[in-house]
Formats: C-alpha cells, structure tokens, sequence
C-alpha cells in the first residue's frame, strides 16, 4: 500500500512462454477481458428486449451509443459512420479500462503507455490505410495546406508531417499520464490516511484532511476517467476526418 | 502480491517503472490485440447493429405515427369540411322546404277561403230565390184573401154580390202600391 | 312548448361537444406542427448529444498537444541520428522543428476551438 507504483505491476497469471518472448497471461490481460465482457454485457444484455420504448438501462445503452454516434456525425461526419464500430469499440474501451482502474485493488490497463500506444497506432494506421486506400497519394495532400508562399511551405511541410506523427504520441501519452498521474496521487493520499491513522488518536484528526482529499481527488479521478476517454474519441474522429476528407483543414 | 510478483518472470526486471519495462509489452500488445479485437467483433457484428436498428426503429415508426396523425388530421379537417357544406346544405333545403310549405299552405288555404266562399255566394242565392218564391206565393195567397175578403165586404155592405172582375182590379191595383 | 322544451334539450348535446372536437383538432394541429418543428431543426445539428466540449475538455486536448510535437521532433531525430549517424546534430534540428510543430498545433487546436465555438 505504501509504494503507489506497486498499482502498476504486472502480475503473471498463467505464464506463457513462445519463443524468448512472454507473452504472459497477466493481471492486465484479465482486467482487458474484463472491460471486454462489461462491455458487451453492458450494450448487449440491456439492449436484449430491442424494446421500442425503451427501459432504464436500455436508454442508458442507448444513450451511450447516440453520443458516441453524435461524436462521429459531428466531426467526421456521416460518411465518418463506416468507422463507428472502432470509435465505439475505442470509446467503452478506454472508458471502462479507466473506470474499472478505479476500483480498490483493481489494476489500470490504461496506465501502460504501450496500450495507450497501440490504441493510438491503431487510429493513426487506420488513417492512413484508409486515407491511401480511398485518396491515393491525394491524400500527402494533407501535409501542403494550400495558399501558402512556396518559400515556406517545404518547412510547413515537414513540420506538418512531425505534427502527424506527434498525434498518437499525443493521445497515448495525454491518456497515460492522466491515468498514471490521477492513480498516483490517490495512492499517495491513501497511503497519507492509513499512515496518520496508525499514529494514534492524533492520527485519526490529521487523517481527515486526507480522507477529504482522497474524496476530492476520487471525485476528479472519475471526471478524468470519463472526460479521458471522451478527448481519446474526439481526437480519434478528428484524425478519421482526415483520412475521410484531406485537405478540408 | 509480495509473492506472487517474486514468482512471477518480471523479478529480474523490478528496477524502473512498470509502464517502462520493454520486456512486458510483447505481452500486453499480444492480450490487447486478443481482447480489443474480440471488442471491435462484438461491436460490429453484434451491438452496433442492434441498438443502431433499435434506433432506427423508434425514428421510422415515430414518423410513421407522426405521418399516420398527420393523415388522420388531415382525414379530420376534411370530415369537419363536409359536415359544414352538408350542414349548410341542409340549412339551405330545409329553408327551400319551409318556403314551399308555407306556398302551399297558402295556396290550399286559398283554395279553400274560395270554395267557401263560392258556396255561400250558392247558398244566399238559393236562399234569396226561396224568399222570393216564397214571397210571390205569400202576395199570392194575400191577392185571393184580398178579392174574398172584398167580396165579402161588399156584399156584407151592399147586400149584393159584386162584380168580381171589378173586385179583383181594385185589388191589384192596391197590392201594386 | 313541447317543440321549444326538445330545442333547448338538443341544442346543448349537439353544439357542445362540436366546439369541444373542433378545440381538439386545433390543438392537435399545433400539436403536430410543433413536432414537425422540433424535428427538423433537431435533424440538423446532427449529435446534440456531443455539445460543444467543455473547457476541461479543451484543457485536456490543448495540453498534450504542445508536449507531443516535441516529443515527435525527438523522435524523429533520434531516429535519423541513428540510421544516419549524424548525432547529435538530428536530434537538435529534429527538436527545434518539433518546437515549432508544438507551437503549431496550439495555433491549429486554438484556431479549430474557436470554429466550434
């Protein structure tokens, strides 16, 4: 408890070996099944009755895929909804990964830069497959914004395509530091609260300071969690919108 | 915890940030590809489509309801619309109606005011005729009543009978006046 | 009298409830039209859902954006100190470049918020 990185450990489960490499089975890999299935007991099992008026949680699920829907329509728009199953799929991933990470015990699949990477990689591959595969090489047209003066657009140029690159960095590092950062400060408090509380009757009044914070910080945590996953969306149908549509900047 | 992490492979490796150790990511990349993968399945084969036609649904049977309101209303001003003409209709025939009635009515009351009329006009001729008959036959009887009682008078007064041709001028001649 | 008694019991029965379904059918006509409105205009934007992102969001956005542009010029120079053996003359060209790209994206990000609103 007291060390807060212990939180990011990864835990082999079922060892597994191929090669030189392990590829574990490991406390991240159960937590990644576990949003997996919330997930898909979440929108499937609400969504059962396919009731024309709906129930709470069937609303809720509804809801949940409307503002998803939204999203798309509204930044990439509605030629965007070819990719709405990975904006979905992303969205509850990313959603659900930092909301179960902040359940006590519970491991943050989120806090590792390598999936926060490779969700990344995934969206920027999809944009340039998909960018190169409708817009042929129409689509390098994205990196010359036009009406510029031909002195300086070599350099807008490059620092166009450094730009293109520095998005997944972006978007894996923003949601890997405010998912490692957030549970870092948690832990700390906690750690801050069980340590005061140890120290006696004293304790326990120097320990409420903390416990309002741990409260407070919880709170932000789960604005950030949600408000994480939504940036990891927006900026994802930001980026589809250029493999849709280059040069509409 | 403590135990499991000795027993696991990444002991060697405990130094530095988990997020950073390199030997991991083989892993987590392998599970990820796993799980997401069986997410982006499930999504696209199962949830999207479902609360897609869920939603689609609900709009298309709204704007069916909204449609099928709108042509019951529509439905409804043109049944108000006929029912005012077939008011008005019938307001104006019931006025014909009333009109001809009244016509007739007035006719036949007419007719009759001139039937009975024509008959009384018979029934005082009729009766005029019967009082003049009567009355000839009244001045007839007085005549003979007049001459026998003259006869009478003078021969009472006389003693003789009297010329009864005589008699009878002098009676005319007094019923004349 | 008998005629006069049957008017007045008929007059009410039938005018009332005639006023009464014209009030109706007038009232489901604004209905109607209200809806019709609604959506219309509700087709239009298309996600009313994703209102426009509030501060926090823009926050959020903005912040990594500047840190990612260099991080990408490192990168990028790393990469070409390293299969051109030019270091560390890459990377401090890469990273200036990166600086600039940082700089960039804020303006772009900055100028696209402004768009939405």
């Amino acid at each position: 408890m007291a060390d807060p990185i212990k939180q990011f450990e990864l835990v082999p489960i079922v060892p597994i070996t191929i090669g030189t490499g392990d590829f574990s089975f490991t406390n991240s890999a159960l937590h990644m099944f576990i949003i997996v299935g919330l997930t898909a007991a979440f929108l499937l099992l609400t969504t059962s009755g396919r009731r024309l008026v709906p129930t709470r949680m069937q609303s809720l699920a509804e809801l949940t895929y409307e503002f998803v829907a939204g999203t798309v329509r509204q930044t990439a728009g509605t030629d965007g909804m070819k990719f709405f199953p990975l904006v979905f799929s992303l969205f509850m991933f990313v959603l659900l990964a930092n909301l179960v990470g902040m359940f006590p015990g519970a491991f943050t699949v989120t806090s590792h830069i390598i999936v926060t990477a490779a969700l990344a990689m995934l969206v920027i591959s999809t944009v340039i497959i998909y960018g190169i595969w409708k817009h042929g090489t129409h689509w390098f047209a994205l990196f010359a914004p036009s009406g510029l003066p031909k002195v300086i657009l070599p350099l807008i140029v490059v620092i166009e395509v450094i730009s293109f690159i520095s998005r997944p960095i972006s978007l894996s590092l923003r949601l890997f530091g405010n998912m490692t950062a957030g549970h870092i400060a948690l832990k700390v408090f906690a750690g801050f609260v069980t340590a005061m509380a140890g120290a006696g009757a004293l304790g326990f009044i120097g320990a409420a300071l903390p416990i309002f914070m741990i409260t407070a910080l919880t709170a932000l945590e789960f604005l950030v969690a949600v408000l994480q996953a939504y940036v990891f969306t927006i900026l994802t149908c930001i980026y589809l919108n250029d493999a849709l549509h280059p040069g509409h900047h | 915890m403590a135990t499991n992490t000795t027993q696991g492979t990444q002991v060697p490796s405990k130094g530095g940030f988990p997020a950073f150790r390199v030997e991991t990511y083989g892993s987590q990349l392998l599970w990820l590809a796993i799980a997401f993968g069986l997410l982006y399945f499930v999504m696209a084969r199962f949830i999207a489509p479902r609360i897609g036609g869920i939603l689609e649904d609900r709009a298309t049977r709204i704007s069916g309801d909204l449609a099928a309101a709108q042509a019951m209303k529509a439905e409804a001003d043109a049944a108000t619309l006929s029912y005012e003409k077939a008011l008005a209709e019938a307001r104006a025939s019931s006025q014909a109606i009333a009109a001809e009635t009244r016509a007739k009515i007035t006719a036949e009351a007419d007719a009759e005011r001139k039937a009975l009329e024509a008959k009384l006009a018979a029934d005082l001729a009729a009766a005029e005729a019967q009082i003049g008959s009567a009355r000839a036959a009244a001045m007839g009887n007085v005549r003979s009543i007049a001459v026998e009682t003259a006869e009478a008078i003078v021969e009472r007064l006389a003693g003789t009978g009297a010329d009864a041709a005589r008699l009878e001028a002098a009676v005319d001649a007094v019923l004349k006046r | 009298m008998a005629s006069g008694d049957h008017h007045d019991g008929k007059t009410p029965g039938t005018s009332l409830p005639e006023s009464d379904l014209d009030a109706r059918r007038r009232a489901l006509e604004s209905r109607l039209e209200a809806i019709e409105r609604e959506r219309s205009t509700g087709a239009a934007p298309d996600g009313r859902a994703a209102q426009a992102p509030s501060g926090l969001v823009k926050l959020f956005r903005f912040s990594a954006d500047f840190v990612s542009g260099v991080l990408a010029g490192a990168l990028i120079g790393w990469l070409v100190d390293r299969f051109a053996g030019t270091r560390p003359w890459g990377l401090i060209v890469f990273l200036l470049l990166g600086f600039a790209t940082g700089i960039y994206n804020l303006v772009k990000s900055a100028q696209r918020a402004n768009r939405e609103g």
